[in-house]
């Protein structure tokens, strides 16, 4: 099991060096100059120029990059060109809000997922089943943002039920549109490897081991099949996790939600490539960190990969 | 003769395939008596396995159903009886054992867990007791440190091993009947030895009946009391094993008996039968041996045999007895 | 004695003998397998219909996709609903929707299209090399696949785009930069499980150079999961096109983008104007539903107990 785990943190240490390094290339290769780009066209030289040495932008690139990943290290990420905060600090402030909508999606992916693919497994070819699974089809291929906008016209204009976008008062139900927005591609995923992991699972010998120990059916599927099943559903719950942290942009800004994504965005049109790095490396280490925690998790869910493949003869 | 505990009269059990209905199990009749081993001899798609799960009442209802026929154990028909008595019944009064111990044990719960829940599901005990009694009965079955096995997982046991704790499922309720089906066809052969000797054992112990499902020959001379043999979803014959193996009626039998290697001398030609196994369903109306076998006449084409009482109870399925 | 068959019992499937089976028999049987899905014939048919119209745009379409109304019909040609003239509305501009929406479709097949050549290209090329060779070889290429996977797909294609001048072919490099990594995954796995096989080690016995080895051999036989991944990254591609211009990153106008016009139509949203943002939507859902439901349908038919990667 230990050796199991260092192998994993092991390998990860190589892809974060890399992933340091594809940001840092990535923000450095932009055309321009940088500290041009950001006072204007009518800058005069000597702005530029001091603007240039206080960023650090007048020492060799190799230097550069030794300076970005120590900071990175040190948890510095530097300030922003245009506001000089620092950059973890605009991160963190931001950050609350992304988490909660991430948060709140996934958790309605994974009820309404699991449900609606168990159900569609337990009454396999029926009307159920094959509306569920083409519902998920749907869901997989709509594209969110616009999911969005229909809900929206739906709710907020038609309807009125929700009185509109933007964090508002700050109490839930502005949640409430951006979660089902965000969270039914996650779901819609989640219910369709459900299904196909539960029938699988439900074609095993086990199973009817299970059953004919004489126990309901009820048990079988949650005492024996339901823990099987879910392993892969661990993974999409990781990576989904992490692709929310990522793909909150549009939804943030379809509703205005001022989360970490926005801050993104706003960099990317005033150009602050500080925090645009900070973001993008944010982002991606995050996704890292997930999916080495869902890595890691795995033993608690397969005994199989905690104890290895030691045998023993009798 | 002792007391019938399990008695099946007409059994079809039919599945419904895309293809097309195939009647696995076609009028079947076999009885069993308290604390005897019978063994159902057979070639693969003979029917034995799915008679085997359509007295436990496992066929899915999605795949096929039991399309007539009784089975008769202590005075109800399990055919005929709702769900919830068949689960009382399961496990705990017919118990099963299967052939592949590497895939019929859940790999994600402990094996504690896993024969302790007999305990729990048909003697009502809590967690502990049922972990106490899972302890005697894993010793029972003769595996080494059983507390140590309570919270290990099937991969990290032996198919062997494996085999012993699905006994210890299946005896843990002292059942009437234990069905073993194949238990030692995915065994080496040393540990097939012990796993047949372990189960003669523990039924003189408790006073088991056991049905023993298998297609090797030498395992039925082993372990059988009385021996059946089937043949495409039916009996064709049925003896204690003395007679089945000394005086063999059935073409069928004969041939089975002929085929195995060892009557022969060195440079011998091997006797074997012709033809191959039928297709549940491919005949006509007469004998389902009658394409193979070499004594077939032309009453066998039309009329089918039914079983003769030879005398001494023996009884076989065919014209010419 | 030919066993004679009762009424609707089970034809004999061990016939044995079958014919001599040619290679190109796998296909004709997943070809087979493919038409009986119904569910991929769909897929198909809303694939080719799409294709078929944005191929003969001009054909099918009224009023050009540029030409803004109000200027000859004044303000009566804003926002028009749906209706016989114009069959999904008008915008703010006058322009037809309709049009719109078809010629934004040569946008999105386009860079599906092309993207998806550039991705398989570097990843069957990548994930060969690393799958056949091994050792540093390999370690390098999963090491960079693995940086790739650890960016979230949109942020990282909208990093890359950001800044360049807008345009196609810049779009197709920066979405196959990105997207080559899944292919190459693939193609790794596939090779390293081929190589292991007997009619590779006779041909690299016989004398076959590596490349010959790896293009007559080992790739035909990996064909199938990159054909499936392709088209079910088609859909992800044409997703993430539209959210990049959605967020104003992507297509720029005045080339009719999916996308750009869903984010247009929003504006006028409260003013009840609801199709300017929601046909484009259909398209897209349309387009990806297609792809989806054809990829799921190869990777069925295939081979149906393959276990492929369901595409970001």
């Amino acid at each position: 099991m230990t050796n199991y785990v260092f192998r994993r943190l092991l390998a990860v240490i190589p892809v974060i060096v890399g992933v340091i390094a594809v940001v840092f290339i990535l923000t450095s290769i932009v055309p321009g100059d940088p500290a041009r780009l950001m006072v204007g066209q009518r800058g005069d030289p000597a702005t530029i120029q001091k603007l240039r040495e206080d960023l650090g932008l007048n020492r060799p690139l190799w230097q550069q990059f030794i300076d970005f990943f120590k900071g990175v290290v040190t948890l510095d990420l530097g300030r922003s060109y245009r506001t000089r905060m620092p950059v973890i600090q605009a991160i963190a402030e931001r950050l609350p809000i992304t988490a909660r909508l991430a948060l709140a999606s996934m958790a309605l992916a994974v009820t309404s997922g699991v449900t609606l693919g168990m159900v569609a497994a337990l009454k396999q070819n029926s009307m159920l089943d094959y509306g569920s699974m083409i519902a998920a089809l749907i869901g997989i291929s709509a594209p969110s943002f616009w999911v969005g906008i229909m809900l929206v016209v739906l709710f907020c204009v038609q309807l009125r039920w929700i009185p509109g976008t933007g964090t508002g008062d700050g109490s839930w139900i502005y949640l409430v549109l951006p979660a089902l927005t965000l969270g039914m591609r996650p779901a819609a995923l989640i219910a369709r490897l459900t299904r196909s992991g539960m029938l699988e699972v439900l074609g095993q010998d086990y199973i009817r081991t299970a059953r004919s120990k004489g126990l309901t059916e009820k048990a079988v599927i949650i005492g024996h099949a339901l823990k099987n099943a879910m392993i892969p559903v661990i993974t999409v719950v990781g990576t989904g996790m992490a692709e929310m942290l990522g793909g909150a942009i549009v939804v943030e800004k379809l509703f205005s939600l001022p989360g970490v994504g926005r801050l993104g965005i706003e960099a990317i049109l005033n150009r602050d490539f500080a925090i645009i790095r900070g973001q993008v490396l944010f982002m991606a280490l995050i996704f890292v960190v997930t999916n080495l925690l869902v890595d890691l998790s795995y033993p608690l869910f397969d005994p199989r990969i905690k104890y290895g493949r030691t045998w023993r003869r009798e | 003769m002792g007391e019938i505990v399990l008695s099946v009269k007409g059994l079809k059990t039919y599945f419904y395939t895309k293809s097309g209905v195939v009647p696995a199990v076609d009028g079947l009749d076999l009885e069993l008596e308290r604390g005897e081993t019978l063994g159902i001899v057979g070639e693969s798609g003979c029917g034995k396995s799915t008679a085997a799960l359509s007295i436990m009442g496992l066929i899915p209802s999605t795949e096929g159903r039991v399309e007539q026929g009784e089975i008769l154990f202590k005075g109800r028909n399990l055919v005929t009886l709702p769900r919830v008595e068949m689960r009382k019944i399961r496990g705990r009064e017919i118990s099963m054992v299967f052939q592949e111990p590497m895939t019929s044990l859940n790999p994600v719960l402990t094996i504690g867990r896993q024969v302790a829940e007999v305990f729990v599901v048909h003697r009502g005990l809590n967690q502990r007791e049922a972990l106490k009694e899972t302890i005697k009965m894993l010793s029972l079955v003769g595996l080494p440190m059983p507390e140590l096995r309570l919270r290990e997982y099937s991969h990290q046991l032996s198919g062997g091993m494996r085999q012993r704790v699905m006994i210890a499922m299946a005896l843990a309720c002292k059942p009437d009947v234990l069905i073993a089906d194949e238990p030692t066809s995915a065994l080496d052969v040393t540990v097939q030895a012990q796993i047949l000797q372990l189960i003669n054992e523990l039924k003189e112990r408790l006073g088991t009946a056991i049905i023993l499902i298998t297609h090797d020959l030498g395992v039925v001379a082993e372990a059988a009391e009385k021996v059946l043999v089937m043949y495409a979803g039916k009996a064709v014959e049925y003896s204690d094993v003395n007679g089945i193996f000394d005086n063999p009626e059935h073409p069928y039998t004969k041939g089975l008996l002929a085929s195995i290697p060892g009557h022969k001398k060195h440079g011998q030609r091997l006797d074997v039968m012709e033809g191959s196994t039928p297709n549940p369903g491919d005949h006509s109306g007469g004998c389902r041996f009658y394409p193979r076998c070499r004594y077939a006449r032309g009453i066998c084409r039309t009329s089918e045999p039914e079983l003769f009482d030879l005398g001494g109870g023996h009884l076989c399925a065919c014209h010419f007895v | 004695m030919p066993a004679e068959r009762a009424k609707g019992m089970v034809p004999d499937n061990n016939r044995g003998d079958r014919s001599e089976g040619k290679v190109c028999s796998l296909w004709r049987d997943a070809w087979e397998r493919l038409k009986q899905n119904k569910a991929a014939i769909a897929g198909l048919f809303l694939v080719a219909v799409i294709t078929l119209a944005a191929v003969f745009a001009p054909l099918i379409t009224k009023y050009d996709p540029g030409v803004q109304l109000v200027w000859t019909q004044g303000p009566d040609a804003q926002l028009v609903p749906p209706g016989t003239d114009h069959w999904f509305g008008t915008d703010i501009y006058g322009r037809d929707i309709y049009s719109r929406v078809v010629y934004g479709a040569r946008v999105s097949l386009q860079i599906g299209v092309a993207s998806t050549i550039i991705s398989v290209v570097i990843g069957v090329i990548l994930g060969a090399m690393a799958g056949y060779y091994g050792g540093l070889v390999d370690d390098i290429i999963s090491w960079l696949t693995n940086v790739i996977f650890a960016f979230p797909f949109l942020l990282f294609v909208l990093a890359l785009v950001a800044y360049l001048p807008p345009g196609l072919p810049l779009m197709y490099a920066a979405i196959g930069i990105v997207n080559w990594a899944g292919v190459a995954r693939i193609v790794r796995g596939q090779v390293l499980s081929a190589r292991e096989k007997e009619y590779v080690e006779a041909a690299t016995v016989v004398g076959g150079s590596d490349v010959r080895v790896i293009v007559k051999h080992i790739l035909p036989n990996i064909l199938a999961p990159v054909i499936v991944q392709a088209t079910l990254g088609m859909g992800s591609i044409i997703m993430l096109e539209s959210s990049l211009s959605f967020l104003g990153f992507g297509i720029q106008p005045p080339t009719p983008s999916w996308g750009y016009e869903i984010d247009q139509g929003r504006q006028y949203l409260l003013a009840g104007a609801w199709w300017w943002s929601a046909f484009p939507g259909f398209a897209i859902m349309a387009l990806v539903l297609g792809f989806n439901l054809l990829g799921d349908g190869l990777r069925d038919a295939l081979d149906p107990r393959q276990n492929v990667g369901e595409g970001r």
